[in-house]
């Protein structure tokens, strides 16, 4: 039995490949092993708080507040790690963001608001206490050096933040397809109504849905703060659209209910390779944005198609 | 070889399975002509085919001799067909009117504005011409589900058109509502318009077909007229094989009481609720849409909670609080809307299948499911139910409405129940699949389950209950043994006459 189907990405990957092999091409220094190191670097960041933002879409519902949480939690990261050490920032950043997730999750379930309308909210509100926590200034850490492992560490040749990408997505590839945990996420945001006719505590899994974002979020800022040196409440205010829309492309459906892990993971590594082919080559970034934008209407006109041939009808918003 | 409306060899596949194979057939001006099949037999294909939803992959459809181009549902409205389905297609967030109206939409010359005067002045008219007593100014949302299959019907009848086709347009209504349609669908028929009619209900068409066509796997059968078929014929050309369905049931109530609930209430929905439930014993509820049965339903599997009252499950007091309470206490609960509160649409038929019982599976390092494990109890319950799929991975909304059905009943009998709740467990499903679903009533019965159950069409209370209660206004205004079982005397409870017979007590 099997629910995975390579087919289902394989449009992603071909994609992918194809970039890679035009710009190899006009720009032989794309396939050095630097390079492609480097792609995967850049990728992980996104890629990382991508795989939850997919259980969050799984189940019906997505959250805008991430690149403020992405913020705050590379403010307490540097604040508490300055004080009481790296070890502690990190624990501190991994219950900040988990309170964050349930508020969020307890405003869309329990005061009964939309998932958008809710984290509209809650992005406006988190980004003002980063900045303020930061009291509006940078706080360096350039004297917290262990810090530096989580982005230009290796373990036995391999970049750290690869290591922790590909940690995040095994795991969340079993509890997606293989636990009742990820069994109930999706039937929640496949179904609502039957879920909770079934005894299915359905608040319970929408508040976890919040949670696997922020959880998700921990480790993209961990890496990105090793990379600049520094917290600051202002960081991350791309970082939402960039996630929601990797997700999107990944081929997890908007309406909820059937989330694609592999197709978010594809669609990162889509995204990555591009900008850096267009870096190599040496295209302004103007341009990039352009080109960027064309790959993805391309990409969802492709799995819009599919998708209307595999439901043959209308598929509806419940949420 | 000419009728009014000619059906030429039309085929349509689906991913290399047919769905259609080489259809042809007449249809009479001025006719009332049923199309009859089980679930999965292609008849919905072929109506989305007339109403431009689908396109044919080859074959040819004539009016008045003329070819028809059939590529949209704005060219099926051209050529004078509409097409009532059986999904609702109206907007809840608008008015009766604007739904009615929704592509003709009156303007105010000029400014091309809404006028929404006229707009409501004329759903009233068409409202009011076909006795349909509702307020054009409505939202729709606010309506009943029979209310919404009237205005499906007003404004398919909006358009002028011809040819009407009729999905299986009773499925979601009460007796009362049904006898109104069948006026509604001899009136078009006064008018000599044409009605093509899709219904599993055989009295139906009975009561209003001219000619039969029937359908079997995507294939043609034959088309007949009404005077030369009877209902065990038309089942018989239906399922390929004859089906008893006359035979007596055996009952199998035993003395023991599973369930005893004691002056539940809820207040606004329903008050004073007191009955026992028997091992395998099949109790019906019956009263008008509202009674009150649902939601006294609902609160026995924990989906409301009760202000007051007593649940007891085989000699003991339960608390229902939640659903899982209900499950754990080993009642489970079949809903009667499929689509909206049943199936995961984009899921597997195994994941549909397992959604409830993975709870109790074993997990390896206790959280790592086994997919074996879920196959397993997906064959058994295939094995017992006869479920026709192509894998288990396959998307549940492939299935046809029976086969749905039956993955949903499975899901709640994998775990060891006692007491089941159906609401309407044959509603919109074929005739073998129906008995199909009696059969299993039967068996479960036999095991000792004790069954409450909602049914909407009185012929099949009657039928497959062992004892009624009828409710009135949120009260239980009457209780009928099986060998007193008659419609009129249900009727008269249900419109809130007699009162309850004392219950007599029995002890376990």
């Amino acid at each position: 039995m099997k629910r995975f189907r390579f087919s289902d990405t394989a449009g992603l990957f071909g994609a992918i490949i194809l970039v890679f092999i035009i710009f190899s091409c006009l720009q032989p220094n794309m396939l050095t092993l630097f390079n492609i190191k480097n792609i995967f670097v850049q990728v992980s960041i996104t890629a990382i708080a991508a795989a939850g933002m997919t259980f969050a879409m799984t189940a019906g519902v997505f959250d805008l507040s991430i690149g403020s949480i992405q913020a705050l939690l590379s403010v307490v990261i540097a604040r508490i790690g300055l004080q009481f050490g790296l070890a502690a920032g990190i624990t501190a950043a991994f219950a900040v963001a988990v309170f964050c997730g349930i508020i969020n999750g307890v405003i869309v379930v329990n005061l009964k608001i939309q998932a958008f309308a809710a984290t509209l909210v809650t992005m406006i509100v988190i980004r003002g206490i980063a900045i303020l926590l930061a009291h509006g200034k940078e706080i360096p850490i350039y004297n917290m050096n262990s810090i530096k492992f989580f982005s230009s560490g290796t373990i036995l040749g391999i970049p750290v933040p690869i290591i922790i990408m590909i940690l995040v997505y095994a795991v969340s590839f079993i509890v997606y397809e293989y636990t009742e945990f990820g069994m109930y996420m999706r039937s929640v945001g496949s179904n609502l109504r039957a879920s909770t006719v079934s005894g299915i505590n359905t608040g319970k899994y929408l508040i976890f849905a919040f949670v696997c974002t922020a959880v998700g979020t921990v480790f993209s800022t961990v890496i990105m703060t090793s990379q600049i040196m520094f917290g600051k409440g202002t960081v991350g205010e791309d970082f939402a659209m960039d996630v929601i829309t990797t997700v999107v492309l990944g081929g997890t459906v908007l309406t909820g209910g059937k989330g694609n892990l592999f197709g978010t993971m594809a669609a990162s590594l889509l995204i990555a390779v591009i900008k850096n082919g267009l870096n190599i080559s040496g295209v302004n970034t103007y341009y990039q944005q352009l080109v960027i934008g064309i790959v993805f209407i391309a990409a969802l006109v492709l799995n819009n198609g599919k998708n209307l041939q595999i439901f043959g009808e209308k598929t509806e918003r419940r949420r | 070889m000419s009728g009014f409306l000619e059906i030429r060899h039309v085929s349509k596949s689906f991913y290399g399975v047919f769905a259609l194979k080489d259809i042809s057939f007449d249809i009479e001006k001025g006719s009332v002509h049923a199309v009859m099949g089980e679930n999965g037999a292609g008849k919905s294909t072929l109506m989305k085919i007339l109403g431009g939803v689908y396109q044919a992959d080859k074959g040819e459809i004539f009016i008045r001799g003329e070819k028809q181009k059939l590529d949209s549902v704005q060219d099926a409205r051209k050529a004078g067909i509409s097409v009532i389905y059986q999904e609702f297609n109206l907007i809840p967030d608008l008015t009766v009117a604007e739904n009615i109206f929704i592509i003709d939409t009156p303007k105010k010359t000029g400014l091309g504005l809404v006028d929404k005067k006229k707009q409501n002045e004329n759903a009233k008219k068409l409202l009011e011409s076909l006795k349909i007593n509702i307020n054009p100014k409505v939202l729709v949302g606010n309506l009943s589900v029979s209310e919404k299959q009237m205005v499906e019907i007003a404004k398919a009848l909006a358009h002028d058109s011809e040819i009407i086709i009729m999905d299986e347009p009773t499925a979601a209504l009460n007796d009362d509502e049904v006898v109104s349609l069948c006026q509604m669908v001899r009136n078009l028929k006064e008018q000599g318009k044409t009605v093509i009619y899709i219904s599993h209900r055989l009295k139906e068409v009975f009561d209003m077909a001219d000619t039969v066509t029937v359908l079997r796997d995507g294939t043609y059968v034959a088309t007949k007229p009404i005077s030369e078929l009877t209902e065990n014929l038309i089942i018989k050309l239906m399922v390929g094989h004859e089906i008893d369905g006359s035979k007596a049931r055996k009952s199998y109530v035993k003395r023991e009481v599973v369930l005893k609930v004691k002056d539940l209430k809820k207040a606004g929905m329903f008050e004073d609720v007191s009955f026992e439930l028997h091992k395998g014993e099949i109790l019906g509820l019956a009263g008008l849409m509202g009674c009150g049965r649902e939601e006294m339903l609902s609160a026995l599997y924990g989906l409301i909670k009760a202000d007051s009252g007593e649940i007891w499950m085989e000699g003991s007091r339960i608390q229902i609080n939640s659903v899982k309470d209900a499950i754990h206490k080993g009642i489970c609960f079949l809903t009667d809307d499929r689509k909206d509160s049943g199936i995961l649409p984009l899921m597997s038929v195994q994941e549909n299948m397992t959604m409830i019982s993975i709870r109790n599976l074993r997990k390896k390092l206790g959280f790592y499911l086994r997919s074996q494990d879920e196959l397993e109890q997906l064959n058994t319950m295939a094995g017992v139910m006869n479920i026709k799929y192509a894998e288990p991975s396959q998307k549940i909304t492939f299935l046809s409405g029976g086969n749905q059905q039956k993955v949903l009943l499975g899901r709640n009998l994998l775990l060891q129940n006692k007491v089941f709740i159906m609401l309407e467990p044959t509603r919109g499903i074929d005739v073998g699949a129906k008995e199909e679903i009696y059969k299993l009533l039967r068996r479960l019965t036999q095991e000792g389950m004790g069954v409450l159950a909602v049914f909407s069409d009185m012929n099949e209370l009657i039928q497959v209950c062992d004892r009624a209660l009828v409710f009135w206004q949120g009260r239980i205004t009457g209780e009928i043994e099986r060998e007193e079982f008659n419609k009129e005397k249900i009727l008269s409870y249900a419109a809130g006459k007699g009162r309850r017979k004392s219950c007599e007590t029995v002890q376990v």
